[in-house]
């Protein structure tokens, strides 16, 4: 991924949250993900037919997201699909490992008119999230309209150079969130401009921590290929009526016959300074000293009290609110089903 | 003979189609009006299982495609699946109970539940 020039002024997370949080937004570069060119007549047949989501009626100018699991329904990733035309669509994924989509629909293009190209080295993703998100995104839209359905805007940068992005809301953070895909210099330019708005760049510790406090997964953190989909509440991604995709007759009978096994939960660190601190792969041990009924999957931490917290999957018999556990490294945890 | 046995004695290098199987393809080419016509078999990634069939009437072979002629019919495979397909004997299961086309194919290690797709 093509990242930014370091700011010159270096900023700490701390005045970078204050700033978020006056503001009610911040902007983020990413370092981690990918972005894949998928050209062919049959690229979006192809999608349509291994991932969970209904992707065949996409219009173009269309954007949505879907889930590749394997044949065992665990999940792969999770992108976003946006239609450019009927033969160009581009794939935006979170997971810091973007092998593993690209192997998952390469195995599958066969006698498809399919291609998939890693434009990661080209294209910059920015995340801006917080509840005035929408607001900023308008300001640098100016007379055009952001999109408020599946549909990405074409974004025209206006400072006397041209340069154009896609805004798409993504709501990735679990509040509201756009993503924006552009060139690197485009990049630079747009975080320029954000910075005349009044906002700071924010680091990933941030980002991260809105995403934990909204209890809303990522690929490489919460999906991936130990959970199914319905693990990790992404129901509103799979459609239950397109007929057959990879994993589907699994996760099919898992919705009917309610077989989920465990649940995302958000999780608060408790317990004395005398504890451990929590960490993402700690296993979470059950009551009276008894088997794993889980594992911790992120951590973070709130950057003004330095409260810590994470998401975690718990098998559904001991996901109850306010439950406390012991972590195998020795932290305590209390359970919080309320999504903040 | 039965299935399994259909399916052994199909050579490794080649796809079979039934006596059943041929003629019923010719009877949806002829009550379509077409008059050139071949069998298309292919896969496709999709299904529960990650390949599922594909079976239609052709009005010839691309260029990139295996021809084999079986029981007066001529098959096409696009090359890049026949490595999937290679020993499948295609059959048609009629009556009450039958499900058509059927394919009977020694690569599928795992089919699903409607018989559509399979994995390798």
């Amino acid at each position: 991924m093509t990242l930014l020039a370091p700011s010159p002024v270096l900023i700490s997370e701390r005045d970078a949250f204050t700033a978020y949080e006056k503001r009610g937004v911040a902007f983020m570069v990413c370092e981690y993900g990918s972005v894949f060119r998928h050209v062919g007549s049959d690229a979006l047949d192809l999608l349509h037919r291994i991932t969970t989501n209904s992707l065949i009626d996409l219009p173009d100018g269309a954007a949505r997201q879907t889930i590749l699991t394997s044949e065992k329904g665990r999940i792969i990733d999770a992108p976003w699909v946006l239609k450019l035309t009927d033969d160009e669509l581009l794939l935006s994924s979170d997971a810091p490992d973007s092998g593993l989509m690209q192997d998952a629909i390469m195995r599958y293009t066969i006698i498809e008119d399919a291609e998939l190209i890693d434009v990661s080295a080209t294209r910059t993703r920015i995340m801006v999230f917080g509840e005035n998100a929408s607001e900023v995104i308008g300001e640098l839209l100016g007379d055009v309209e952001p999109a408020t359905d599946d549909s990405w805007t074409p974004l025209t940068i206006d400072d006397g150079v041209d340069g154009e992005a896609i805004a798409l809301r993504t709501d990735a953070a679990g509040e509201e969130t756009w993503m924006l895909i552009c060139d690197g210099d485009v990049a630079a330019r747009i975080a320029t401009r954000f910075e005349s708005l009044g906002l700071l760049p924010a680091p990933n510790s941030i980002f991260d921590y809105v995403r934990v406090e909204n209890r809303s997964p990522i690929a490489g953190k919460e999906l991936t290929d130990a959970v199914n989909p319905l693990e990790a509440g992404l129901e509103h991604l799979i459609d239950f009526d397109k007929g057959c995709y990879v994993g589907q007759e699994v996760i099919a009978r898992l919705d009917t016959y309610d077989k989920v096994q465990r649940h995302l939960v958000k999780i608060y660190e408790v317990g004395g300074a005398d504890r451990a601190d929590m960490t993402a792969g700690d296993g979470i041990i059950g009551p009276k000293g008894g088997r794993d009924i889980g594992w911790i999957s992120s951590v973070a931490e709130d950057p003004k009290s330095g409260e810590r917290l994470g998401l975690a999957f718990i098998r559904s018999a001991f996901a109850n609110d306010g439950d406390v556990h012991e972590t195998s490294s020795g932290a305590q945890i209390r359970l919080s089903m309320s999504r903040n | 003979m039965t299935t399994a046995e259909q399916t052994k004695s199909v050579p490794i290098n080649t796809v079979r189609v039934t006596e059943k199987a041929a003629s019923k393809a010719i009877e949806f080419a002829q009550n379509a009006g077409r008059e050139h016509y071949g069998l298309k078999i292919a896969v496709q990634g999709g299904g529960c299982s990650g390949l599922q069939y594909v079976l239609e009437l052709a009005d010839g072979p691309d260029d990139s495609d295996k021809v084999i002629s079986a029981n007066g019919i001529e098959v096409y495979i696009p090359k890049r699946a026949f490595v999937f397909l290679a020993g499948t004997v295609l059959d048609f299961s009629d009556g009450l109970n039958g499900r058509g086309f059927e394919f009977h194919n020694p690569n599928a290690k795992r089919t699903c539940g409607c018989g559509d797709s399979f994995a390798v």
